[in-house]
Formats: structure tokens, sequence, C-alpha cells
């Protein structure tokens, strides 16, 4: 894997090498725009893209039930999520010091 | 005259006219389809699971509605009228299982259906089953499934492309006169190349993604698969359109995608890239299809994308970094498989992941989360981002001098199974002509142009403007009528054949 992995690296590389004139500086466009952009590309007048979407309405809508889907879920109970402790009880690594007895100070 | 056992030859179109028409009934074309199915699949696996009894009901349905009852006119169940349909493994069907061929989501049951599926049933479709694809769509050659391999029905030796390799292949056997797939570099034009069979890759937008599973979301599209360009345009125009549950899906009027598409190309200026380096076979079948077009009327006009060699680099880094954010959702907790051996939450994460996704999943995450990484996004996704920004300067120019853009669909015929499966490098540049198009947006069509000297199918790649699909439709039927194409694949290498 890391051999293939590295392969594809030294082919994505190229990108490096491009002369990419105006375009190339960082971020000068984003995948996110593909839409705008397209549009841009249809001839015609210039102004809003054609097929833009409108803002839908900041209002809440009816969604599917929440069992529909806590019934894929690997685990649930009392309608959450469960999963196993984020730390389970375990006992103490070996390399822990024993706790001191008496002694004190 | 076609015999109920061989309505399956039929088009979806021609199906449908008769169902519609009450000559046939929607479950004599289901029976004559499961009868096909159950003929060909042994040779060729396309499916990872046959809906039969919800079929049959359904059509039961369909053929109820049309008849009406009671003395009761009956009513068009719509354009698709019991005519049998695949879904490649990552389109919701509420009821239903979902894979996208991984075992990560093994026993996962759709909560509810995608758009473009319930366009599908209201336009009367009737949806038999799930097919193979590469797991989460990675891959072109249907390989990387975590079920089984789907074969090529031209010769069972050889791959049937991929990501959509079952609907492909189901389509050219003769399974289903349509499938349903989507297209995130060439997932559905690639194996419809392969597979000797139309597949379209829609503009950008419109067609809904809502309930089709993310892999990159700034290219994917849901898109037919067809034995017919006419089918390909009906399938099409069936699924698009805006929808308030994708916000990225465009409010622009679809129109009427089959009205004008037998007015023929005269006149119509046909762009072919400069920058395409072919040998071989796909040459000479390349030069062909341009002389093809030229016969049709069509203007040739050279065009230049000198960027079109770095598209695959282009490609996998934008897809492979949109990939690792939309697969972080898998694990293990909210649904899919869990590591039955996870006795803590990181190792629910870690072992749900490692024993659920398949090796070349796991390389897209990785490569994907190497190029937003701190200190690398700059010279990995950022460069990206700028080279894609000259590529699509450069095809807009290029749409400025023609109307369509043509190039091969792939840079050649099916390859043999395993022959690529060790070097991913290799396999990716199989999407070599079909990337540019999902990074820019654009539609693209893939159609058949003829056979190499394997019999093995070779295909065109036409694409239009943005949201000039009846455009595309309209060169792509004219190309098809000058190659006088027919799907009659061979299943070379099988036992017995399946004629």
């Amino acid at each position: 894997m890391a051999g293939q992995l590295g392969k594809i690296v030294d082919y994505i590389d190229q990108l490096q090498r491009l002369d990419v004139g105006a375009a190339g500086a960082v971020g000068a466009e984003k995948p996110s725009v593909a839409v705008a952009a397209a549009a841009a590309a249809t001839p015609g007048p210039p102004g809003p893209a054609p097929h833009a979407a409108p803002e839908a309405d900041d209002v809440p809508r009816p969604c599917l039930p929440r069992e529909s889907f806590l019934a894929n879920a690997p685990a649930a109970q009392d309608g959450f999520l469960l999963v196993p402790e984020v730390r389970p009880a375990a006992p103490p690594p070996a390399h822990a010091a024993p706790a001191p007895k008496g002694g004190g100070q | 005259m076609t015999g109920p056992g061989d309505l399956w030859e039929l088009s979806a179109e021609e199906l449908a006219r008769r169902i519609r028409g009450r000559e046939v009934s929607a479950v004599a074309a289901l029976e004559s389809a499961l009868a096909r199915t159950a003929r060909v699949e042994p040779l060729i696996r396309a499916y990872l699971e046959l809906f039969e009894e919800p079929a049959r009901a359904r059509a039961r349905e369909i053929d109820a509605q049309l008849s009406g009852g009671r003395g009761m006119a009956g009513a068009d169940p719509g354009p698709l009228a019991g005519v049998p349909v695949v879904l490649k493994d990552n389109l919701s069907l509420a009821g239903h299982r979902l894979t996208c061929a991984s075992r990560i989501l093994e026993g996962y049951v759709a909560p509810y259906t995608a758009t473009a599926v319930q366009r599908l049933l209201d336009a009367g479709a009737v949806i038999v089953g799930r097919a193979n694809m590469d797991e989460f769509a990675m891959g072109s050659s249907c390989e990387n499934s975590a079920y089984h391999e789907t074969r090529n029905p031209w010769d069972v030796g050889t791959v049937p492309g991929g990501s959509s390799g079952g609907p492909a292949a189901a389509v050219a056997a003769g399974s289903v006169a349509l499938g349903f797939g989507s297209d995130t570099g060439g997932s559905i034009r690639q194996p419809a190349a392969l597979c000797g069979v139309v597949g379209v890759k829609p503009t950008y937008g419109r067609v809904s993604r809502y309930g089709l599973v993310a892999f990159a979301s700034s290219t994917d599209q849901i898109g037919p698969i067809a034995r017919g360009v006419r089918d390909a345009a009906l399938g099409t125009q069936v699924i698009a359109g805006p929808d308030a549950n994708d916000s990225t899906c465009a409010e622009h009027p679809v129109g009427d995608l089959l009205a004008a598409i037998e007015d023929g190309i005269a006149g119509m200026r046909v762009g072919v890239v400069r920058e395409i380096d072919l040998e071989g076979e796909t040459a000479a079948s390349f030069e062909a299809a341009l002389a093809a077009l030229e016969r049709a009327g069509a203007e040739l006009v050279p065009v230049s994308i000198p960027s079109l060699g770095a598209a695959i680099a282009v490609y996998y880094v934008i897809a492979t970094s949109e990939a690792s954010a939309n697969l972080a959702r898998f694990d293990g907790v909210r649904y899919g498989r869990r590591s039955p051996a996870a006795a803590s939450l990181a190792e629910v994460y870690f072992d749900s992941r490692s024993e659920g996704f398949g090796a070349e999943v796991k390389r897209r995450i990785m490569l994907g989360t190497f190029a937003l990484s701190s200190g690398y996004y700059e010279a990995y996704y950022g460069r990206a981002c700028a080279v894609l920004a000259q590529m699509r300067g450069e095809l807009t120019a290029a749409f400025r001098l023609a109307d369509v853009v043509v190039t091969p669909t792939t840079p050649s015929a099916a390859f043999r199974l395993g022959e690529k499966l060790d070097d991913p490098l290799a396999m990716y540049l199989s999407d070599i002509f079909t990337t540019p198009a999902s990074l820019v947006g654009l539609p693209a069509v893939a159609v058949p142009s003829g056979l190499d000297s394997r019999g093995l199918p070779l295909s065109l790649q036409i694409m239009g403007r943005p949201f000039e699909e009846a455009t595309v439709f309209r060169a792509a039927r004219a190309f098809e009528q000058q190659v006088g194409w027919n799907v009659a694949p061979s299943f070379r290498g099988a036992e017995a054949g399946a004629g």
C-alpha cells in the first residue's frame, strides 16, 4: 500500500510543474462553485446564473422519525445511539506504580 | 413480431408504449426480463440482489392501474410504465438494503427513497434489483466490490468497467432496458463504453443527489445507462429537474430532451481536442467516428484543452479530498457494521473502519486526508483547484468555437480481469477522457463507436455546454445512426453462450 500511495503522489506531483498563470493563486477556485462557474460557460447575457437554486425558506420541515434512523444503528437504547465506554474499565497498566501503602508523610 | 418471451429485447420507450397501449402487460414484460436475467446472470454476476417478488407485485399494480377496473377508465402510470430497471447499489430505495458494495454497510436498509428513484417510480418503472459496483463508486473495473466481481458480457474474461459495472453489464446483457448509476469521474460513461451501451453523465445540478450515497459531492451525478440514445434521453428526462431536498440541484428548466433528438447535426460544430494522444485501434476508431460525424453533416473544428493531461491528477486530489470527508460518517456508530471486537469507542471507530472498508477505499481516504492536511493543503488541494480553474477556462473557450466537443470515452476497450488490480495508477488512467466533464460539471454522453479487433466495444464521448443535454443527445443520436450499432454481446469465454 505504501508503495502504491507513493507512486500515486509522485504522479500527482505533476501539478506542481504546471504553469497556471493567473489561476495559480491558491484558492482561485473551489469546486464548491462548480455550478456557478459552469453557468458562466453558457453563452448569454451576464447576470445571475440562470439556474441558481433559490434560497430555501428558513422554516423547519418534517423529517423522518427518529426510529427509522435508529433502526440502522448497530446499538441503540432509549432513543439514543449506544456505544461502548469512551475509556473502558480495565486493570491498571502493568507499568503503573502501585499505590503507596501506609507511609504518608 | 416480438413474442412474450422476447419482450426483454425491446427498448424502454417501445416497451412502455406497448404496455401503456395494453398490447402487453407489465407482468409479461417483467417475466421476460427475469427469465433473461436468470439466463445471463450466472455468466456476468451483475446483481447484488434481485427484488423478484416486490417487482412482481409492482408490475401487477401497474397493470391494475392501466386497466382501471370496475368499468373505470385506466390511469396512465407514466412514460416508463412497466419498464424493468436496475439501480446501482448506492441509490436509496426505502425498505431495501443498500451497501455501496461495501462490508461497512452490511445490513443497512434505506430509510427513504432517492429523489431520482422516486421519479422513476412516479413514471411507472419497475425496479428489479440492486446492481454491483466498485465499493463506494471507487474503481474502474467493478473488481473493488466487497461481494463479487462482475464480468463483461462481450467477453466474460474482461471487466465491465466501473464503478457502475453492474448496471452497465445488466443492460448490455439484456437483463433490463434501463439502468441507473452515478458518475463522479466517469463511473457511468466508462462502463457504458466497455459494455457497448450508452451512458449519460448529466450536467452537475441537472439531477438531484438526494438519496445518492456521497463520494465527491462537487462532481457526483446520477444518470442512465441504456442500449440506445433515445432510451438514455428518456431516462434522463424522467429523473432530471429541481428538488427542494438538494440545494445544488438547479432550477434550470429541463425541456423536452426527445423533441429534437432526430433533427440531425447538419451544420453542428463538433470540437475535436488537439491534445488527444491516441494509439492503435482507439486512434483508428476515433478517426472513423469523426468521419461519421462529418458524413452526418457536422463541421469539425479543432479546439484546445492543454490541461487535459493533468485531469487525472486534479481529479484524484479533489475527489479523494471530498471522499475523505464524506466517508467519515461510516464510523460503526450510526449505521452499518460495527466491529464485534471493539471494546472502547476508539476501537469502534478504528476497527469498524479497518474491517469494513476495502483497500481502494482506504487508499483514497488516505490520499484525500493527505491532500487536505496542514502543510500540504496548498501544494495539493489548492494547486488542483488552480489547475481546475484553468481547465474550466479552456473548456469555456472551446465551447465558444464548438457546440459539442468529442473525445474517445476510454483509451482502450475492456481490459482483462485482474490486469490492473495491483496497479491503481494504471486503473486511474482509464478515466483520462471522462474526468474533465466531471470536474467542470458539463453534460457528457458515451456512445458505442464500433468494435476493436478482439470484438470488444469502443466508444465516443460527446460533451456539451452546461444544461444543453438536448444538443448532446441530438449529436449522439445522429452518430448512433451513422454507426448502426447493435447491442449483441457474445458472452465469449462463457461455457454456454446466452445468445
